[in-house]
């Protein structure tokens, strides 16, 4: 059975290439991200695939995908504009309203996806909301599509109203599809960090991401990197970083250091503070909607007393941290273990003047990220 | 005991020990013309005026129709709007035509954008929202099952007390069943209940949490001139 690429690369390369043809995959999606954003995005990739996609949208008026989604390689079918009694350009509305009568609703919608779907390539099913927790349903939709020698893969979007790893609802999504995808939020003073996980296939791959106007990419939003007085912070905002901008004066950082990650299909912002103490004020702005905090200390000389300052202040806002042991290249400097024991925080050796450890650093910090979230 | 909000009526502080518990979620629940908006708003205010903050989610009529129904009592919500004390969520507009404020919804189904926009009102809003209303469940109940209202609920209510804030929501009690009723209440930690005899409104307590409260229903007067009070 061929297989159909999805937008991101480590996405694909969790599942060996991409999806499956014929097959039935369910995103799980958390309360803190758009769903039909995401939805839309993946209806366009497919069509940037070639593929023929048919797009049922539920919940709000058709317009509002149709401007993600290029017309010609699209069918949308309109399960709303009835619930308003508002005329609607779509070619096919589904006439019953789902609040009124719910069967004939569902009898109908069903009707028009199967008429619909002979030439096409992907499905996607914008929303569930109105079918959560009726899983007899749920199973119609996702059943009618899937055949013999079938082609089509169909996407089902579900909101998470509290889902959670080992519960019956969570057994039942991986004995209903064949693949499941749990799209997670972690919320920081109103900035989401979306990120996507698959539960079926059980594999160990947390892909951070947004929609953006060119697509479903990877990303993180907000990375800081602060430190002591010369502890080689610029150095680390620069070699981590593809693209990078500081603004100094005699050398020191006195505003901030900004830089772009963007390599292995991976985009991330990451913002350096000034290690002055006179510019702690910027650690009140640059820290806003963190999701995590490298530390840099020199590890010839680290300055435990300002670490203890920063870790307290980084620890109010409960972001992770790894120390990065700087200038392990030098002959006199400490060892990351030792740093560790006396900060209590998990320290990474580095040489950021050559790039050593920084991509591991990066990666390790993801990890720890990675590993919260909240449903809502 | 956690710490009170003043509902503004002496009387309901009294016999609710201070007032509503901070981080609570308090439903508020009687027929249309009890007064049960009415009650909701009035507790809004008296927080807007002390300085105070909140996210109202308009679901039953657009923010304008809100507004002017609440002057009819003398009730300026405009002032504090201005100031990004007060935010609306219009989740009512997009029956009708093109939504009249930043936070709109596009429809009452999904669950994803509800919450995001509450969350955005409550980023944009200038301070900690104190006090929000979603007004009213029952919108809610039209467009999903009790069980995901309820859900729902309690993540919004989750949102406003991270910041020990209250969230009041309404319910029109003759629009459910007692199933559905009992699912609303269920995310509440607190029910007060507006209730019609003779042709008087009476407000009594049904539950309070962490609260040994008042058991008598007192008269809930509402006019124009002098706006709420109670007997």
């Amino acid at each position: 059975m061929e297989k159909k690429e999805l937008p991101i690369e480590r996405l694909n390369n969790a599942v060996d290439g991409g999806i499956e043809q014929n097959s039935n995959v369910l995103l799980l999606v958390d309360l803190a991200i758009d769903k039909t954003k995401f939805a839309s995005g993946l209806g366009n990739h497919h069509q940037s695939l070639d593929d023929q996609v048919e797009y049922l949208v539920n919940n709000k008026m058709p317009k509002f995908v149709e401007k993600t989604l290029d017309k010609d390689t699209a069918e949308i079918i309109d399960g709303f504009s009835t619930t308003l009694n508002k005329e609607s350009n779509a070619a096919h509305k589904i006439q019953a309203d789902i609040n009124e009568d719910r069967e004939e609703h569902v009898k109908e919608s069903k009707e028009i996806i199967i008429e619909l779907m002979e030439d096409k390539d992907v499905f996607i099913m914008d929303s569930l909301d109105p079918f959560v927790g009726d899983w007899d349903k749920i199973t119609e939709y996702k059943d009618l599509l899937k055949g013999e020698d079938g082609e089509t893969i169909s996407y089902f979007m579900l909101p998470n109203l509290g889902i959670e790893e080992g519960d019956n609802e969570y057994e039942r999504m991986k004995e209903e599809f064949e693949y499941v995808m749990h799209l997670k939020g972690l919320e920081r003073k109103g900035m989401i960090l979306k990120f996507i996980e698959f539960v079926k296939p059980e594999v160990e791959t947390k892909v951070p991401f947004d929609v953006t106007a060119t697509g479903i990419k990877m990303y993180v939003p907000k990375l800081l990197v602060t430190g002591p007085e010369n502890s080689g912070k610029t150095t680390v905002v620069h070699n981590m970083s593809d693209t990078a901008l500081s603004t100094e004066k005699s050398g020191t950082t006195v505003a901030l250091d900004k830089g772009q990650v963007d390599s292995n299909g991976l985009k991330a912002d990451i913002f350096g503070t000034p290690g002055q103490e006179r510019f702690d004020y910027a650690m009140n702005f640059l820290g806003q909607g963190i999701f995590g905090s490298f530390i840099v200390v020199d590890s010839r000389n680290p300055d435990f007393e300002r670490v203890d300052d920063l870790i307290d202040t980084l620890g109010e806002r409960e972001v992770p941290i790894i120390i990065l042991a700087n200038f392990q290249n030098k002959e006199d400097s400490m060892d990351p273990e030792k740093i560790e024991e006396k900060t209590g925080l998990e320290t990474m050796g580095v040489d950021a003047e050559h790039g050593e450890n920084l991509t591991e650093a990066l990666e390790r910090l993801l990890d720890k990220i990675l590993e919260q979230h909240s449903w809502y | 005991m956690s710490e009170r909000l003043s509902t503004g009526l002496e009387q309901l502080d009294n016999d609710l020990e201070g007032g509503l518990p901070q981080g609570s979620i308090i439903v508020i629940m009687g027929d249309k013309k009890t007064g049960v908006e009415q009650l909701a708003d009035y507790i809004m205010l008296e927080g807007l005026k002390n300085d105070e903050s909140g996210v109202f989610m308009a679901l039953e009529k657009a923010p304008s129709k809100f507004k002017e129904n609440a002057e009819y009592y003398g009730w300026a919500f405009d002032k504090h709007e201005r100031r990004d004390k007060m935010m609306f969520v219009d989740g009512y507009s997009w029956q009708s035509g093109e939504p009249e404020t930043d936070h709109y919804l596009t429809g009452l189904t999904d669950l994803n954008q509800i919450s995001m926009k509450f969350i955005r009102a409550v980023h944009d809003l200038k301070g900690d929202p104190d006090r929000s209303i979603v007004n009213s469940s029952s919108a809610l109940l039209e467009y999903m099952n009790a069980a995901s209202a309820k859900k729902l609920i309690k993540v919004l209510g989750a949102k406003s007390a991270k910041n020990s804030g209250v969230l009041l929501v309404t319910l029109h009690k003759s629009l459910h069943d007692k199933q559905e009723r009992a699912q609303i209440k269920d995310a509440a930690d607190g029910v007060i209940r507006l209730e019609m005899k003779d042709g008087q409104p009476y407000l009594g307590i049904e539950r309070m949490t962490q609260t040994d409260h008042s058991k008598s229903w007192r008269k809930f007067m509402i006019s124009s001139e002098n706006g709420l009070w109670l007997i």
